[in-house]
């Protein structure tokens, strides 16, 4: 397989897609801007493939996250439409689906809180705590250091713990 | 329960939310014919040319009678990729497609008439071809300066020496039009699909030409495919009816077109016609160094050493010589023309067209420089300047603002014609 070969690029971005699109959603949130950024930033990738061959091949996954991560970065900044709900608004939402199952409302409210994080403090979330990255790998892939990662991290967990902290007091009492 | 543990639990739940859509139709085709254009070989660099101090003059696009109907020439064509992105400047390259080739199908409807079926090819050098099944065919061939027109009786019309920047059956000018309107985030504008491929949607009322009078098109629905900025569908409305559609089939990216596709019969019989244009080899051309957008090059020179007839009603001053330059990036187009002002005039825009009522916007130099940037459904993209003596257009493929950073780039010197 050589990465230079369109096909075999397309089959190396499907292998990571559903995480580089959860953190495209994510960042976004609208699906025609996610697979417009997501189209830039694997034809960015594999235009870049001469210059990075080594980290391509070494860490696709933390390479491809890191050119996402900037693209969806790029296009929050370009079009100046982050729009942040505060934290007490978006989980104080009312769920439009009414009854359905308390596993459902959680997920809801979990997507909300997340959403209302800023973007850079989201995907830091996504890559450790849902895609299970090490602090080395996330700040390799955020292009930032270490520290950074930590910080942002231990930020967006308290925000996360606050917003969420009715579930763990029912799971508490469970 | 521990911080540590919430933690845990809220990345399991982060990774089992379903939320998440799946990419739009096609989405992978679309990735994968974009990479491999992204595959062929380099085209020679030929763009900026450093020290380029000396150089011609003129021009911008014309208005000239042709078959006793007024038809404004603008510049802007197709194009290719040829200019690799700048070695300097701000942040990174703009990702930026390069098609090299179009081919399909383009049917033509206009209220009370057949449908027509022209079956196109366009490549990256910016020849075009079209045939109908009754034998009319076009061909045109900027390098050459050469447009072959046959009908279906057999008569060839042969224009030789003809404008840089002529825009053909397929519409290009409403869609880079709509593309730079989606680049300035116009609200009119929206993303959507046509056939499985994404497309921005324009769909709105425009400010009708005066000359028609009350049956004037007045609102313009285009659909223009993103990756090549073809209009896939350009729906002409008048007072809700419908007074002209086009829209294309088969499209069909980056193939290869068929060997003699762009070869022009000789036709012993042929009625010739001279526009007066005259090609200038770019390689020798001693032209200016222009900002333009990365992944354009220098295509095409021609030259126009009478003056020409500009403004929207023809009102500019005659001044020449023209010189007129074509840089490409696949089948995208950028057309330049400079020529003196002369001392004294006052310019109009030169691609303007007679009734039509279009916004420029003004260049942000503090008002220092007369001229505007026109991006509207019903013209080409282009901007105009009146500076340092000289008048500049420039049109075609390219936002607002890169339309701007190439007319003020024109450097302010003598100018020597090729």
């Amino acid at each position: 397989m050589t990465l230079a070969d369109p096909a075999d690029f397309v089959d190396l971005v499907r292998r990571h897609d559903r995480t580089l699109r959860a953190l495209a959603w994510r960042l976004l949130g609208d699906r025609d801007r996610m697979d417009d950024v997501l189209q830039e930033a694997y034809v960015k990738a594999f235009r870049a493939l001469p210059t990075f061959r080594g980290d391509a091949e070494a860490a696709p996954g933390t390479w491809l996250y890191r050119i996402t991560y900037n693209a969806c970065m790029d296009e929050l900044r370009r079009q100046r439409r982050v729009s942040l709900v505060p934290l007490d608004d978006a989980v104080g939402r009312p769920d439009p689906r009414g009854d359905v199952g308390d596993r459902v409302v959680r997920s809801h409210r979990l997507a909300a809180a997340i959403d209302a994080l800023p973007p850079d403090h989201r995907a830091a979330v996504l890559l450790v705590d849902a895609e299970g990255f090490d602090y080395a790998s996330a700040a390799d892939a955020l292009g930032i250091p270490e520290g950074t990662v930590r910080s942002r991290l231990s930020r967006a967990r308290a925000r996360l713990r606050a917003a969420l902290g009715e579930e763990g007091k029912e799971e508490r009492h469970a | 329960m521990r911080d540590r543990d919430r933690d845990a639990v809220v990345g399991d739940a982060l990774r089992q939310l379903d939320d998440v859509p799946e990419h739009r139709a096609g989405f992978w085709t679309e990735l994968h014919e974009r990479l491999v254009l992204e595959t062929p070989a380099p085209v020679p660099v030929r763009g900026r040319r450093p020290g380029a101090s000396r150089w011609l003059a003129v021009a911008a696009a014309v208005v000239v009678l042709a078959g006793g109907a007024l038809v404004a020439l603008r510049a802007g064509s197709d194009s290719d990729a040829g200019r690799t992105p700048p070695a300097t400047g701000p942040g990174p390259a703009p990702t930026i497609t390069m098609v090299s080739s179009v081919q399909g199908v383009v049917v033509v409807e206009t209220a009370g008439q057949p449908a027509e079926r022209w079956t196109f090819a366009l490549d990256d050098r910016g020849r075009f071809a079209a045939h109908r099944d009754d034998g009319t065919s076009v061909i045109e061939d900027p390098a050459a300066g050469i447009a072959v027109n046959t009908v279906a009786d057999g008569t060839v019309y042969r224009k030789s020496g003809t404008p840089l920047g002529l825009l053909g059956l397929l519409r290009r000018d409403i869609g880079w039009s709509v593309a730079a309107l989606a680049a300035d985030g116009d609200a009119r504008v929206v993303r959507g699909e046509q056939d499985g491929r994404p497309v921005w949607i324009f769909d709105g009322d425009v400010e009708p030409n005066k000359l028609a009078g009350e049956g004037g098109v007045d609102h313009v629905y285009a659909a223009v495919d993103r990756a090549s900025q073809l209009p896939l569908v350009v729906r002409s409305l008048s007072r809700g009816r419908v007074v002209a559609e086009q829209h294309i089939e088969d499209l069909r990216i980056g193939a290869a077109i068929p060997s003699g596709t762009f070869e022009v019969a000789p036709g012993e019989h042929a009625i010739a016609d001279d526009q007066g244009w005259r090609r200038v080899d770019p390689a020798s051309a001693d032209v200016p160094d222009l900002d333009v957008p990365a992944g354009y090059s220098l295509a095409d020179v021609a030259v126009h050493d009478a003056p020409l007839v500009t403004g929207p009603e023809g009102g500019n001053p005659g001044t020449g010589p023209v010189l007129s330059m074509a840089y490409r990036r696949g089948v995208d187009v950028l057309v330049v023309t400079i020529q003196p002002s002369g001392t004294g005039n006052v310019w109009d825009d030169p691609l303007g067209q007679e009734g039509l009522a279009v916004r420029a916007r003004p260049f942000d130099t503090g008002g220092i420089v007369r001229g505007g940037i026109v991006v509207d459904p019903r013209v080409v993209p282009h901007a105009w300047a009146d500076r340092a003596g000289q008048v500049v257009t420039v049109s075609g493929a390219g936002t607002a603002s890169e339309l701007a950073a190439v007319a003020l780039s024109v450097p302010d010197v003598t100018l020597v014609v090729p």
